[in-house]
């Protein structure tokens, strides 16, 4: 079967700084892919190119970026529309951009629901309170007529994303959606999108910082650094096993993970900005397994141990590096 | 020594006709060298909490004590210099138009402590402790990432040599890698010179790393606080036990099985007769809604709810 979505060698400029070089990406049906990496690494920039939402300084450059088989790459923003139709969502960072200020949350999820459905009026607000109550907005029959700035963050954030299962997308792209919300009501956005996953075979790719909630709700996961792919595996091998010095350097400075030790492990330096990144390896400066051959060359994206890394030395699963000189 | 003390404060803000209780009777006790973390969901009351510790802004009643001294009348401003607060952003808190140097150096020039050479060559010192480089004195905000910027937000409140430092989600908006350098710094900071931090954070696994003593708060109530352990491994309280169920862990063992949300906070504006909990407690009963449940000793915490004995354990 194809995938639902399918990117492959995602290049993303803005003048000379490369935001994102080389991202492969495959999402199919009913798999949640999960994408994590620090501020800046280039989370954000890659799905807003497959989504062609960039600013026009963003140069876009890809072997394949296409949607259910059929090509994105080429077509005009009309035909990407077309193609994207109500069939690819995408939950946005900043819950500010994707909501009219000028209209009632309510009104705006029912034209969401009026552009896929010809159902009556009461039919669609219905159907509105629901999707706000499934997304856990409290007194979902009083909120319809809030207009954004009469609610918090999180509210907005909340409107979003019932926003964007409306018309039961088969892929959604999710950048950061919980990141404003209290563990508890988190825990029930995360649990509605992963059951319409389950339900509905729905494709999910959910962007986060928190290892926390990757580990709770991927089935595989992309590590990103400095625009690259670092990492990419299952998750549950991944937090076993990270083959990767960067992501084990990540989940060693994870609070939970160092239980009882003062001091936590941290990652020496800082990650590379425009006018540093290094010729080699992007993480050979903060690496404590470098090598003059990391300095010297950039790592491919390969397989090793069932993960796909790009280091020249995969860890084992001692956490030592294979193949590195002595 | 207790350095900071909390006496049954509320803080009310005036909304429309109605009065919003955003704190409503906290107590605490903070001992020098020792971390209290307090904890809860967006609104419940804790940065409130903090402006009233660090005497930002005055109880509407109870009492703050700061070194053992009532913060009440003159003494307010000098006690003050003794508790001082870091926020969650710290590029809003640095004026963008000065240095760091003269960010740090303002603390003391105000205060007039020392002479300005002496107040440089404090604020040189507190830049190599904090971590950074000699020449970051007279660069500017904009010139840092979001963790130096922390460092030096850090640096500055230590200027004074307070007893307290209030943090307010000092490490919230930072990446996982630069959280653990900042958190470290916060540690070492402490060992040295005996600090005390009043830590606010809602990410419990900071909490665990950080904290000695936690205070689980809920629509402005104390809902449960003692030893971070006894607190974190053995919630009493309903609440506490949501937010840890709904708290996600890399570490599976970690993971509670089911949690099942539902309801939603009461408002904040309207009193609330009984336990503040009852609209999402799975165990309420006719007494919970009518009689508020006292914080009291329930094995080693102290939990406000009427059921607290009964409530079975993970
Ligand atoms: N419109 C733009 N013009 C120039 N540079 C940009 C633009 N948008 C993003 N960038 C840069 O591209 C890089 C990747 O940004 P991106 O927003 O994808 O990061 P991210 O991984 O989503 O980070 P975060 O976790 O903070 O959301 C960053 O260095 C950012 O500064
Ligand atoms: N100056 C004020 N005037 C009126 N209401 C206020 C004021 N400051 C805070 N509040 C209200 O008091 C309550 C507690 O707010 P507070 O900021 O202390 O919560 P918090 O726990 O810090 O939340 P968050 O996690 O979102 O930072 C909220 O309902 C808030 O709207
Ligand atoms: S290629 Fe070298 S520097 Fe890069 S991660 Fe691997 S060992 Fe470290
Ligand atoms: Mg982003
Ligand atoms: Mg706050």
């Amino acid at each position: 079967m194809s995938p639902l979505l399918e990117v492959r060698n995602l290049t993303v400029d803005f003048g000379s700084f490369h935001a994102v070089e080389g991202v492969d990406l495959t999402v199919a049906a009913g798999e949640v892919l999960c994408v994590v990496g620090e501020s800046g690494s280039g989370k954000s920039v890659s799905m807003l190119a497959v989504m062609g939402l960039l600013p026009r300084t963003g140069r876009v450059a890809a072997e394949r970026v296409a949607f259910q088989g059929a090509d994105l790459l080429h077509a005009t923003p009309r035909g990407r529309r077309r193609l994207i139709g109500r069939e690819m969502a995408m939950i946005f960072q900043e819950p500010t951009t994707s909501l009219n200020p000028c209209y009632p949350i309510g009104w705006q999820i029912a034209e969401a629901l009026r552009a896929h459905y010809a159902a009556p009026r009461a039919e669609i607000r219905g159907r509105v309170v629901a999707l706000l109550g499934q997304v856990g907005v409290p007194a979902p029959e009083q909120r319809v007529r809030a207009f954004p700035h009469q609610l918090s963050g999180g509210l907005n954030q909340r409107a979003m994303i019932a926003m964007a299962i409306a018309c039961n997308p088969a892929l959604l792209i999710a950048d950061e959606p919980t990141t404003a919300l209290d563990v508890t009501v988190q825990k029930g956005v995360l649990d509605l999108l992963v059951g319409l996953q389950r339900e509905r075979g729905m494709g999910l790719v959910l962007i986060t910082h928190d290892m926390g909630v990757v580990a709770e709700t991927a089935q595989r996961v992309q590590v990103m650094y400095a625009g690259q792919v670092m990492e990419e595996q299952p998750a549950a091998p991944l937090f076993a096993h990270p083959r990767h010095p960067y992501t084990a350097a990540l989940l060693d400075a994870l609070p939970e993970r160092a239980e009882g030790k003062p001091r936590l492990p941290t990652i020496p330096g800082v990650v590379p900005g425009a006018d540093d990144r290094p010729a080699g390896c992007l993480f050979a400066p903060r690496c404590r397994f470098r090598t003059g051959q990391c300095d010297a060359e950039r790592p491919a994206l390969r397989m090793a141990f069932g993960a796909r890394v790009r280091c020249h030395y995969p860890l084992d699963d001692a956490g030592q590096p294979t193949g590195r000189p002595a | 020594m207790t350095v900071l003390e909390a006496v049954n404060v509320v803080r009310h803000y005036p909304v429309g006709r109605k009065l919003l209780r955003a704190v409503d009777g906290v107590s605490f006790q903070l001992a020098a060298g020792r971390t209290l973390a307090v904890v809860g969901e967006s609104g419940c009351g804790k940065s409130t909490l903090a402006r009233l510790a660090a005497l930002m802004e005055p109880p509407t009643a109870g009492k703050i004590l700061v070194t053992g001294q009532p913060a009440e009348g003159p003494a307010r401003r000098t006690l003050q210099l003794q508790n001082q607060m870091v926020f969650q952003n710290p590029y809003a808190s640095l004026n963008p138009r000065r240095t760091i140097g003269e960010a740090l150096i303002e603390p003391l020039t105000i205060n007039r402590r020392g002479t300005r050479p002496e107040r440089i060559a404090d604020a040189r010192q507190m830049l190599d402790r904090v971590g950074l480089r000699p020449e970051a004195f007279d660069r500017y905000p904009h010139q840092f990432s979001g963790g130096q910027r922390q460092r030096v937000a850090i640096a500055r409140a230590l200027m004074l040599r307070p007893a307290v430092v209030t943090a307010d989600e000092p490490v919230s908006a930072l990446d996982v890698s630069v959280q653990a350098q900042v958190l470290n710094l916060m540690r070492d900071l402490q060992d040295e010179l005996g600090i005390a931090y009043l830590f606010i954070s809602h990410d419990i696994s900071v909490v665990r790393h950080m904290a000695q003593d936690v205070l689980v708060m809920y629509a402005g109530r104390p809902a449960e606080q003692g030893d971070a352990d006894a607190v974190l491994n053995r919630p009493r309280h309903p609440y506490t036990r949501l937010l840890l169920a709904s708290t996600p862990f890399v570490d599976p063992a970690r993971r509670a099985t089911t949690v099942a949300v539902r309801g939603e906070p009461p408002s904040p504006v309207d009193p609330i007769p009984g336990c503040a909990f009852t609209s999402r407690c799975p165990h309420v009963t006719e007494q919970c809604r009518t009689e508020r449940p006292l914080l009291r000793l329930v094995d080693k915490q102290l939990v406000a709810c009427h059921y607290a004995e009964r409530i079975g354990l993970y």
